[in-house]
């Protein structure tokens, strides 16, 4: 808001005029929602099946690194927000300082793919991915950077397909829901409290606008109030928005999981905590997590409400990799990823960590 | 009169629920939906909360075990109610803490100069102890309970309405949800051979020597002459049936013609 109150007509005018557009502008934003050019590095579709696109990013800077990076991202919202914008954005970054990047996209869930579950997606989606990269960036070794859900699947990979993982990469995963360690999730997903095949008998996969909603409550008040009194301010004090702008468009744009990954995801992680215990078994074979002995870089926020840093911790003791260091950042879940403090976080501590250990 | 003994039955609780789907749904074929969903809710909450008569199947068809059942179920409700009131009055505590907060919070840098100071200053007084209200709603067992009744409910009726608009829309000979999502299935699966073909060639690309090469190419050749040859057989037969459906067509038409 303007300081100074001008006291002749046309001043006063202007005043009204501008106090009108900016009051629209908020209006249209709550009503429509945010709209912001977000996932702007250049990037090519080197493979796709069903909905999964895998994405190979150029960059001008010549390739510095031998090793490529698989990122695997997690299926509740859209990946764009590790590529959010020009200038704040993890994957240019890491393109920028001579990584081969790949990420490897779910797609957005239809009704046909109700039964899809995580054996489908770690057993017949991600190997293919992996051979894609490997073939696409002529080497035999890759890191595998999984982000949340992208981590967990990231683990069972591992634990299966060990060969070729030079590096592993866990950003705010689950690992260990016991719980002690899932706070209010945990309490939500509990046995008494929530049974997944009402949701999927009903709807197939898990509604969009129901996962919105399960995040959003983890946070109500700050999620729900504070974005918009955040946005008011930015409007009527001329700050700029454009990182809020993608920032809300990416929270605001939930996409549907897949009813089977979403029961297993609610019974045999929040309810039995199998993947922590040893008993995950994907089409009959064990995932078993000392399997895994690449070595590791396990990354979590302290702030992050969504994942607690004991449940990511848990990783630490459960892999069998030798090599292998936990990072505690003063962050929430996406805050991790981008933003001021990911700039000095996040991002500069990846690349140091992958440098001498991509070669 | 005949003295029928299932005259002397007392009311069956299921009948309302039962008639009310025979009469939208009752007509599709079996699914996921539970024609008794809500009754089994209200039954199974009554069982919980350790009301439950004994099992026996006679007894429960007694008009009077139902008032009694019709009782439990009442006194249950109103143990909810109570509940959640209780849990209301938890939360008074934690209005009493916003109340004497907001004002110190408002007031303590002067009066607020512009409307969204004002604003700023009433979401950092309200944010705190709001928050914690919620959460104290959103742990509550008794709240959690209602929450999932609510889904439950909530989600019973949602496949209902889908039932029942896919019954509408088949009936009206159009493309119901259900159709589109088989089609899609196709081709998703269709989509996925190929990709086992196209990862075949991959392999075929890289890192084979000559030899595997030409004896995985030849199986290749096999296996898609036996495709070529299956589809010219479906192609065969479906030519036949289509042959067929004119015959009887023309046959039918040629029996109007002469019935005139």
């Amino acid at each position: 808001m303007t300081s100074h109150v001008p006291t002749d007509q046309p001043g006063l005018d202007a005043l009204r005029e501008d106090l009108l557009d900016k009051v629209t502008r908020g209006a249209r934003l709550i009503l429509e929602g945010a709209h912001a050019e977000t996932g702007q590095t250049p990037k090519e579709v080197i493979w796709s099946r069903n909905k999964a696109r895998l994405y190979h990013y150029w960059s001008e800077t010549e390739r510095q690194h031998r090793v490529p990076i698989l990122f695997v991202y997690a299926l509740l919202n859209r990946p764009y927000c590790l590529d959010l914008m020009p200038g704040n954005s993890f994957i240019e970054f890491l393109v920028d300082e001579g990584f081969d990047v790949y990420l490897l996209d779910w797609g957005i869930a239809g009704p046909e793919d109700r039964d899809q579950s995580f054996d489908d997606l770690v057993l017949d989606y991600l190997p293919r991915a992996v051979r894609k990269v490997l073939r696409c960036a002529g080497t035999d070794e890759f890191t595998l950077f999984g982000y949340c859900m992208g981590g967990s699947m990231s683990l069972m990979y591992a634990s299966l397909f060990p060969e070729g993982i030079k590096n592993l990469i866990l950003l705010a995963t689950p690992v260990d829901c016991s719980p002690e360690h899932t706070g209010l999730y945990g309490q939500w997903f509990a046995e008494p409290n929530h049974d997944p095949r009402v949701i999927v008998n009903a709807y197939g996969n898990l509604p969009p606008q129901f996962a919105y909603t399960g995040t959003a409550l983890l946070n109500p008040v700050t999620n729900y109030i504070g974005k918009y009194v955040n946005m008011w301010e930015m409007i009527l004090r001329d700050k700029p928005m454009t990182g809020w702008l993608a920032m809300s468009k990416w929270a605001d744009e939930a996409i549907p999981m897949p009813g089977g990954v979403y029961k297993q995801w609610v019974e045999d992680f929040y309810q039995h905590n199998r993947l922590a215990k040893g008993e995950l078994r994907l089409r009959g074979r064990r995932v078993d997590l000392s399997a895994i002995t690449a070595p590791l870089l396990n990354i979590a926020g302290s702030k992050d409400h969504l994942v607690f840093l004991p449940q990511a911790e848990a990783a630490m003791d459960l892999l069998g990799s030798v090599d292998k260091e936990f990072v505690e950042l003063e962050a929430g879940h996406v805050g991790l990823l981008t933003g001021r403090g990911a700039k000095k976080g996040l991002w500069p501590k990846v690349r140091d960590w992958l440098e001498p250990r991509s070669t | 009169m005949v003295d029928d003994p299932g005259s002397r039955r007392g009311p069956d609780p299921t009948e309302p629920w039962r008639r009310l789907y025979q009469a939208t749904v009752g007509a599709l074929a079996p699914g996921d939906l539970d024609a008794l969903g809500f009754h089994r809710q209200w039954s199974a909450d009554r069982q919980g909360s350790g009301e439950a008569t004994s099992g026996n199947a006679d007894e429960s068809r007694d008009g009077q075990v139902f008032l009694r059942q019709l009782a439990g179920w009442t006194t249950e409700s109103g143990r909810r109610t109570a509940e959640l009131a209780a849990l209301m009055a938890r939360l008074v505590p934690r209005c009493g803490e916003l109340a004497r907060e907001l004002p110190r919070q408002m007031l303590g840098n002067g009066l607020p100069t512009d409307p969204l100071d004002f604003t700023s200053r009433l979401y950092d007084a309200t944010s705190g102890p709001l928050s914690a209200m919620i959460r104290d709603l959103l742990t509550d067992e008794a709240f959690l309970q209602l929450l999932r009744r609510l889904l439950e409910n909530w989600a019973t009726a949602e496949s209902l309405g889908a039932r029942l608009s896919e019954d509408v829309f088949r009936r009206l000979q159009l493309a119901t949800s259900s159709d589109t999502t088989r089609v899609a299935t196709l081709v998703v699966g269709l989509d996925e051979k190929v990709d086992r073909l196209e990862d075949t060639i991959d392999d075929l690309d890289h890192g084979q020597d000559a030899r595997t090469r030409d004896d995985e190419l030849a199986r290749l050749r096999e296996q898609v002459g036996r495709l070529e040859e299956k589809l010219d057989r479906l192609l065969a037969a479906a030519d036949d049936e289509n042959g067929r459906a004119e015959q009887v067509g023309n046959g039918a038409g040629n029996r109007k013609v002469a019935g005139r």
